[in-house]
């Protein structure tokens, strides 16, 4: 298992946005794709993701209903509303514009003189 | 399908129950379960044992017990909101669906509608009115806590009272100023007196503008707890020295409309009566003064009376301790209860009568002296100032304020009326929505929706028949002047429009439930599915229910109506009252030449050079004047010593007094019974002479030779001589008011009177008195150009504004019951049509057995009979209770006068039977096949 980086305060409800819209997912599909993007590098406590969750359903930047999986189990699907998707395009341009300018400091030396 | 997968729309739909709590808890578990599953089962993938997969999942997890609390919690939510938003979605709903309904009958919300205006509007301007003079307190700092004044009992002097309170409400200058220096129990005594203001500019130069004011204490704006809207009010200092205070306080509304609001006015001067005071500050907008009715427009220090009041008299008559003039309250100390506040008064006022007015009330007998002695202050609630209209208007406004109710109730009747048959005719309508499944409180609801928004809109037109109603009260009060009207604003307040609002809305809901609940009643499926074809409202429920309706509004109309019809031959009574004098062809009106800054030896002059002015004006047949202005309730009385006639110190020697020039009787009409009129030769240097009423002559038995016997009047006549002559007996005429029995009555020529400085003149017309009461102001502006003529009218319309309360009163609850009574007739002619239609076929039926028209006219309005009839008997007995409640306001007519209550019935039955003939007559014109065929 590949060592796993402690999440970033404020971004997993980000992830959890961006999770959803590839598709309205229960909470297992939503942890199991997380880690499978991040390749295992980012760990997201079961609990912390429910609560993310709740407060997505809270903000109404998520919805949820009844389903059925595969395996005909009733679980709770999420979708991301029109809402939701306004506020992660605005988060995604400040995390990319945040990153870049980051990476810029961080990996710029001093002129040697 | 699980209930919670049922999308809302579809839920709401059908009505189903939304999802219960522990449901909702229930699901969240499961969620929790299912990624606990879910985990456990990737891991057994991984290698695990089921086991130590499980243990693993829930570690992974982390905090289950908080994520399950959160997951509750934000179903609940969610559970909430979807509920809201379905709540308002129904209503939302309900409303589109009434608005449709409503909109495909318009004659019905046209009906329905005015119904609810008529009535509630009607209501609405009573309750304005009863408001504005029974309800509203004072607009000062905690009203609660005044307190009104008042001392009855026996007592030497002279009173003037005024619109401020009755005659035993008033106290002397010296007691008021005694009582403020001794505990009372009260936090602080106020006194005012109201005088005639003329106010004009420090030069003169303009013309003055006649206003009221009010003399008030020092303590009077702080005892109030009232706060300048500009400079400051007075303070106890401003109000010490008698006469030393030349200073002002003006009231908003006429700083307002005469200065222009103009904030340099404080530190400037106005003349005020002649007199120069400076202006320190404006009270608040809104604040009146403490009498209803009056609006001061100036304020003035009390200690400033004798210098501003022309009609005052000597400085010296300010601490006359038998002088009772102002009108005193207070405000109670902290914790002390009225009761308290009584014995403290009380408490401190007899020592006060004791040692210093006791002494005073010289010729009192021992009797009355104990009584005196034992004198009590009384002390009322003064929340709402201090004011005779309160008293006056109160019965006749209850009156007024529970015809007006009535009338809502009839019109609730009408629109219960309304919608039953409306409910009936939707009956094939509501049976299909029932039978579909729509649950019975939804279709309830949605039908008291439609009846809200009938009420809204009702409510909204009765905004207008307020507003008109409130015209036609307003135009009944004279405005205020000199003795009597009153200044009020009748307006739509805030609480008026609340009022029309709640009312409307009441009666929409009230009287629109019965009418629900009995067109969505369960049977109508079963009738639907006996294949009736339509449905009928002849519920047997709903018919007695509607024919008891029009049976109460009946009831009610005869009640109102008899009513109505007593204060009508009331007004008509007080109309015929024979004053004893001719006052068709005779104009009135009046100078107070002080206020224009004349002295006493002025104004005398030029009263009499008025009366040959006038008198050259063509047209003009005679002029004449008296001191005081008949039939405007002043008064003026005292004590007299006849010849012949025996006076102890109880005996009642109290008789009206009056002043008039030559010619006065001539010109008004008054007969003479015996000797002379008075004449130019009655002069101040001639001999004393009077002219004595024939109630005069009984009551001090003057027997068969009156003339020539001499008298004398306390405080006018030198102490013990007898120096008026009487010189003739003139016939009972009417003094202060038409409606009071007419007093004993001395006149004497205000020619050998000094103090006369108020002139109301009377002026005999050959051709219509209005051609000739234009020229009248040219004619005193002749003689002087900064003399303003007031109270010019004709004499019949200024005692007509003397009895307008009755007028007020006969006007309007004849248009009232009018109104009820329309209502009603709409009512019973709405049922008639109704039960005809239904009857139909048995009309039919009895047709073709032979019953001719006039045998189903007859069957028809036997119908009518019973329902009116039932209901004129009831409303009888309702009208004699009301006529004995009423009594106090009707004048020369018994609470049950058998011609009016007569009337009433006959009126009545004209009434239903109009209603009910055309019905009746439409009935006896069917085909008896036509009607047999319908259905």
């Amino acid at each position: 298992m590949p060592d796993v980086m402690p999440l970033v305060k404020g971004t997993l409800d980000v992830l959890v946005l961006k999770a959803l819209t590839w598709a309205p997912m229960h909470g297992f599909e939503i942890t199991s794709w997380l880690e499978a993007r991040s390749g295992g590098a980012i760990g997201v406590q079961d609990s912390a993701l429910y609560q993310a969750l709740h407060r997505l359903e809270a903000r109404g930047l998520a919805a949820a209903d009844w389903g059925v999986t595969p395996n005909n189990q009733r679980a709770r699907y999420y979708r991301i509303t029109r809402q939701g998707r306004t506020h992660l395009a605005a988060e995604t341009a400040q995390w990319v514009r945040y990153a870049d300018v980051m990476t810029g400091i961080l990996t710029t030396r001093p002129r040697t003189a | 399908m699980e209930p919670s997968e049922i999308r809302p729309g579809i839920r709401r739909l059908f009505h189903l129950d939304t999802d219960r709590p522990d449901r909702v808890q229930a699901d969240a578990d499961a969620e929790i379960r299912l990624h606990l599953a879910l985990r456990t089962e990737q891991l057994v993938r991984a290698g695990f044992t089921p086991d130590v997969a499980r243990d693993e999942a829930i570690r992974r997890f982390g905090a289950i017990e908080e994520s399950r609390q959160l997951l509750h919690q934000s179903s609940a939510k969610r559970e909430q909101k979807r509920r809201i938003r379905e709540r308002v979605d129904g209503i939302a709903r309900d409303l589109r669906v009434a608005l449709r309904a409503l909109r495909r009958s318009p004659g019905f919300v046209l009906t329905a509608v005015s119904c609810i205006a008529l009535g509630v509007g009607s209501n609405a301007a009573a309750f304005s009115v009863f408001e504005e003079l029974l309800l509203r307190p004072l607009p000062v700092h905690r009203p609660g806590e005044l307190v009104n004044l008042s001392a009855p009992g026996p007592r030497i002097g002279s009173d003037q009272c005024n619109m401020s309170g009755p005659c035993d409400e008033v106290f002397s200058y010296a007691m008021f100023r005694d009582l403020q220096q001794r505990p009372t129990g009260l936090a602080g005594i106020a006194a005012h007196r109201t005088f005639f203001a003329s106010i004009g500019t420090p030069s003169g130069t303009r013309h003055a503008a006649e206003a009221e004011g009010l003399f008030v204490s020092g303590s009077y704006f702080p005892v109030l707890g009232v706060r300048p809207a500009l400079g400051r009010l007075f303070a106890a200092a401003d109000d010490e020295t008698l006469g030393g205070h030349p200073v002002a306080v003006l009231s908003h509304s006429w700083w307002t409309t005469h200065l222009g609001a103009d904030s340099t006015i404080v530190g400037r001067q106005l003349r005020v009566n002649g007199r120069l005071l400076t202006v320190l500050g404006v009270v608040p907008a809104g604040f009146e003064g403490t009498t209803l009715g009056r609006r001061p427009a100036i304020y003035v220090p009390l200690t400033m009376e004798a210098a501003v009041d022309p009609n005052f008299g000597p400085a010296s008559e300010m601490l006359n301790r038998r002088r009772y003039w102002l009108y005193l309250f207070g405000r109670l100390a902290p914790g002390v209860t009225l009761a308290r506040a009584q014995a403290e008064l009380t408490a401190a006022y007899q020592p006060i009568l004791a040692e210093r007015d006791a002494p005073l009330q010289v010729g009192m007998s021992a009797a009355t002296m104990k009584r005196f002695l034992a004198r009590e202050v009384g002390v009322t609630d003064g929340r709402h100032g201090q004011s005779v209209l309160r008293d006056t208007t109160r019965d006749p406004l209850v009156l007024l304020f529970a015809t007006t109710g009535l009338v809502v109730l009839i019109a609730c009747a009408n629109i219960a009326n309304l919608l039953l048959v409306r409910g009936a005719g939707r009956g094939t309508e509501i049976a299909v929505r029932l039978s579909l499944g729509a649950s019975r409180r939804h279709l309830v609801a949605q039908l008291l929706t439609e009846s809200c928004v009938l009420a809204i809109l009702g409510g909204l037109a009765s905004l207008v028949v307020a507003w008109a109603t409130l015209r036609l009260i307003g135009s009944f009060i004279p405005p205020a002047s000199l003795g009597f009207g009153a200044a009020l604003s009748l307006a739509i307040r805030p609480t008026v429009a609340l009022f029309a609002g709640a009312v409307a809305l009441g009666t929409g809901l009230l009287f629109g439930l019965f009418p629900a609940l009995h067109a969505t009643r369960p049977d109508l499926i079963a009738r639907l599915r006996s294949g009736a074809g339509h449905i009928t409202g002849g519920h047997r429920a709903a018919a007695r229910f509607r024919s008891s309706l029009v049976t109460a509004q009946f009831a009610l109309s005869m009640a109102l109506l008899a009513s109505a019809g007593l204060f009508i031959r009331s007004l008509q009574m007080v109309g015929d009252v024979d004053l004893g004098m001719q006052t068709e062809h005779v104009l009135t009106f009046t100078l107070l030449p002080e206020l224009s800054g004349y002295d006493p030896g002025r104004s005398r002059a030029l009263f009499a050079r008025v009366e040959e002015e006038v008198r050259s004006v063509p047209g003009v047949a005679s002029v004449s004047g008296s001191a005081l202005p008949l039939l405007t309730g002043s008064s003026w009385g005292g004590n007299v010593s006849v010849e012949g006639f025996e006076r102890g110190p109880d005996t009642d020697v109290n008789t009206r007094l009056n002043k008039v020039s030559p010619g006065f009787f001539h010109t008004l009409g008054i007969a003479l019974r015996e000797g002379r009129e008075f004449s130019a030769s009655d002069r101040a240097d001639a001999p004393r002479v009077a002219i004595v009423s024939e109630a005069f002559a009984r009551k001090f038995n003057l027997g068969p030779t009156p003339v020539g016997k001499r008298m004398s009047i306390d405080g006018y006549s030198p102490k013990g001589t007898l120096d008026i002559e009487i010189v003739g007996v003139a016939q009972d005429a009417s003094y202060s008011d038409v409606k009071s029995v007419v007093p004993p009555l001395v006149y004497t020529p205000w020619r050998q009177d000094t103090t006369v400085t108020t002139m109301a003149y009377y002026v005999r017309t050959t051709a219509a008195p209005e051609a000739v009461l234009s020229a009248i102001p040219a004619a005193v502006a002749r003689l002087d150009r900064s003399l303003s003529v007031s109270m010019l009218k004709t004499f019949p319309q200024q005692i007509r504004e003397s009895v307008y309360l009755d007028r007020m009163v006969g006007v309007l609850s004849a248009v009232f019951a009018a109104l009820a009574t329309l209502l009603a007739a709409v009512s019973l002619y709405g049922v008639l049509s109704y039960t005809v239609a239904l009857r139909t076929r048995e009309i039919g039926v009895r047709m073709a057995l032979g019953a001719d028209g006039r045998r189903v006219r007859g069957i028809v309005l036997t119908q009518v009979a019973r329902m009116v009839g039932v209901g004129a008997l009831i409303g009888l007995v309702a009208a004699l209770l009301l006529g004995r409640a009423a009594q106090s306001l009707l004048f020369g007519v018994q609470g049950n006068d058998p011609i009016v209550i007569g009337l009433t019935v006959a009126l009545l039955a004209v009434v239903a039977m109009g209603a009910g003939y055309l019905p009746a007559w439409r009935a006896s014109r069917l085909e008896p096949i036509q009607a047999l065929r319908r259905d």
